[in-house]
């Protein structure tokens, strides 16, 4: 029972956020690409491309999050810059005071910060270092065993246009106020997420019919970022995992059909599942890597397509372009489960958390990796 | 007459209706049930017959501990009785944020047994006998989508030790002199347990692996998980006025996949839980919860005035045991409880007071 519990717990909380670190290292874990900042030789790796950052030797205690070439710091209520004077006195942030080095990466969109304080989100666009203050209300529930929960919104925001997906709702931010676009079906729901792109902000529903092994399927809502138009609505069959989406807010999941013959046969497959909420066209491409797939990584290509990573058990990784269909397979070297990917745009470097050994690898174009 | 309906109308708007009350929880002072009661932003304590005992204003949170008294907390300062329920205060230099955002008082662990834990923004435990201060960061939790005050539900009080989860950890602290001695890995597994045999700290962790810890020579034995073991979580839980541990083990019914999928296509998971009383034949009784919400399953178990509560996502189930008979109850989600010496007590809204709570009787002599 455990087991299976472990298992069906594993297939919907993947993406769980762990603050990886380890000695003098962090890993700052983003939305569409991540960092790794060594404090004792102060550098930050983005991918494979890495940056100098002039302060801060020691990894201190303290949040960290970064943006383009910028480390930045949340400690004792102030943000600080690695590389430049500029900081932010933070009045009332309700985040837990840190008790090690701790990545908030996950609130960094599209170059602003969404940092939750007593009266709401305060927005930082961490480029032009503005501030701005969104009214928000908390819902605190109390728990049973004498605690206090609050779930944090996903926010997301592309080309001026922010959405919010919190407490069964989804809102969009029109003319200064938060305006209810609609709000989330409760029935069979087990889990749902918000993926905003340059021009689709797509709601994403996982649900599954009580007594219905077969009945796992998720709900795709898409609507206009610019005009807030609903432009679809679509459910499919299967366990539609991992969803990305391209630079446009294209939606491609990972599809797994929910059958043991499935999960015993097909664990050496990546299936995917592509959504283009403007044409409401929907794409099926099926890879086969050889042996069992450990992870998948979506990595953003440098003109704003999609890349998808796959790392297997073996150690074998593989590289798709899902709208094309593309399928690529290393030269050389083989990376197992001691190693991560640290994703930049375009690319990725392998690491080792135990070791610090960092390897990059190239997904550019041409046949193979490096 | 139509004087008499307004002068009435005029009477209610006044007086706040028994309604809006709220029991918060429940514990034993002084070897009598008393229970702390929230209207609006007063909470009172009071005693079972209902009469007000002392009642304090402007509170966000309040908790009761048996024997180990009260605490009221406050925008400034947070208030706390000691057994004699003589009156104490400590100051707050600045309340956590997130604590100032609750707009209704509410039952929040801040007190366990000579400890308080003082939410400022940098939380710390506050020894009542010494007043020796402990940062403490544990109180505290952010995952991606949430953020959680746990406030004492990471800390145990283990004879003279306080055991701490911080993070990945579980740290052995001195009691006299609030400072770490010993501290172990949780294997990024949560508690199951922790109890006091001898001079050693047992610890079980949720997935079935433990430690053995002697705090004073700073002896750690680590205890693998046993395979052919298949107990959810097992529990030393010593009812009111018990003199030795009991034994509470929870297990899934069913094996293989076979009954697996037969429960799911049910919608329910059935579950079996034996309470091992020393020298006699276990009791045992059948759970049955629903697996809608398996997507975030959890449950929690926690012992609370000399009973042990059983908290699903729909309901509580709660373990008693008077006069040598254990007691069941079900309790279905946002019913409002206590549990005081034992003895499960529900609300009525309607009168402002608590009733006793009859449950299913086990196990006879």
């Amino acid at each position: 029972m455990k087991q299976f519990l472990s298992i069906f717990l594993l297939l919907f909380c993947q993406d769980i956020y762990l603050p990886v670190w380890a000695g003098s290292s962090i890993i700052l874990r983003g939305e569409r690409c991540d960092y790794l900042y060594n404090a004792d030789s102060a550098e930050v790796w983005k991918g494979s491309e890495v940056f100098k950052v002039k302060k801060w030797k020691k990894l201190e205690v303290a949040y960290y999050f970064a943006c383009k070439k910028s480390l930045f710091r949340l400690s004792k209520g102030e943000i600080t810059c690695s590389d430049s004077d500029w900081r932010v006195t933070i009045p009332d942030s309700v985040l837990p005071v840190p008790s090690s080095a701790a990545s908030i990466q996950n609130m960094v969109h599209d170059g602003n910060l969404y940092l939750p304080i007593r009266t709401g989100f305060l927005v930082l666009n961490l480029e032009k270092q503005s501030k701005t203050l969104l009214a928000y209300h908390w819902q605190m529930k109390p728990r049973a065993d004498a605690g206090m929960g609050t779930p944090i919104p996903e926010m997301a925001e592309k080309g001026g246009s922010l959405w919010s997906l919190d407490s069964g709702h989804l809102h969009r931010l029109e003319t200064g106020a938060w305006k209810d676009i609609m709000a989330i079906p409760e029935k069979d729901l087990i889990d749902s997420t918000l993926l905003t792109g340059s021009r689709f902000a797509n709601l994403i529903l996982f649900k599954v019919t009580q007594g219905d092994l077969g009945s796992f399927r998720t709900r795709v809502i898409s609507f206009s970022t610019g005009s807030g138009k609903h432009l679809l609505d679509k459910e499919f069959s299967g366990i539609l995992k991992n969803p990305g989406i391209d630079a446009s807010g294209k939606v491609v999941f990972e599809y797994v059909k929910a059958s043991i013959f499935s999960a015993i046969m097909g664990r050496d497959k990546v299936r995917l599942r592509i959504v283009d909420p403007g044409s409401g066209k929907e794409i099926t491409r099926n890879f086969d890597v050889g042996d069992k797939r450990r992870h998948l990584f979506f990595v953003e290509s440098g003109d704003g397509g999609l890349l998808i990573i796959v790392q297997c058990k073996n150690g074998d990784v593989f590289m798709i372009e899902p709208f094309s269909g593309k399928f690529r397979e290393l030269k050389s070297g083989k990376f197992g489960y001691d190693y991560t990917l640290i994703r930049g745009i375009g690319h990725g470097v392998f690491y080792n958390e135990k070791s610090g050994n960092r390897i990059a690898v190239s997904f550019g174009p041409g046949p193979g990796g490096s | 007459m139509r004087k008499v309906e307004i002068a009435l109308l005029f009477l209610l708007a006044l007086v706040p209706a028994a309604a809006e009350r709220r029991l918060l929880c429940g514990g034993m002072l002084k070897d009598r049930p008393a229970f702390l009661i929230a209207d609006g932003r007063d909470v009172f304590l009071a005693g079972l017959s209902g009469k007000e005992l002392l009642r304090e204003s402007n509170v966000i949170a309040a908790d009761i501990e048996d024997g180990s008294c009260v605490a009221f907390l406050k925008e400034d300062s947070i208030v706390w009785l000691d057994e004699k329920l003589h009156r104490h205060e400590v100051s707050i230099s600045k309340i956590s944020p997130y604590l100032s955002m609750i707009q209704e008082a509410a039952h929040l662990a801040l007190i366990k047994q000579g400890i308080l834990l003082v939410p400022e923004e940098i939380p710390y435990l506050l020894n009542l006998e010494s007043e020796v201060r402990r940062p403490f960061s544990g109180a505290f939790l952010l995952t991606e989508k949430r953020i959680e005050f746990d406030g004492m539900g990471a800390v145990w009080a283990v004879g003279k030790w306080i055991v701490l989860r911080e993070r990945n950890s579980l740290q052995f602290i001195d009691r006299a002199t609030m400072e770490s001695v010993v501290t172990v890995p949780l294997q990024h597994s949560g508690v199951a347990d922790i109890w006091l045999e001898g001079k050693e700290i047992q610890i079980l962790l949720q997935n079935g692996a433990g430690y053995r810890v002697v705090p004073l020579t700073k002896t750690v034995n680590v205890i693998p998980k046993d395979k052919n073991d298949e107990v959810l979580i097992r529990q030393h839980v010593r009812f009111w006025n018990d003199s030795a541990d009991n034994v509470v083990e929870l297990r899934f019914k069913g094996e293989g996949a076979l009954s697996l999928i037969s429960a799911w296509k049910r919608g329910r998971m059935e579950a079996e839980i034996s309470v091992k009383i020393p020298g006699r034949e276990p009791v045992i009784q059948s759970l049955s919860f629903s697996i809608k919400t398996l997507g975030e399953f959890r449950f929690n178990l926690r012992q609370v005035s000399g009973a042990l509560v059983l908290d699903f996502h729909e309901k509580d189930f709660v373990v008693t045991k008077e006069t040598a008979k254990i007691h069941f109850f079900t309790i279905l989600e946002d019913q409002p409880y206590a549990v005081a010496g034992g003895v499960v007590y529900s609300w009525d809204s309607s009168t402002g007071t608590v009733r006793r709570v009859r449950g299913e009787k086990k196990g006879d002599e």
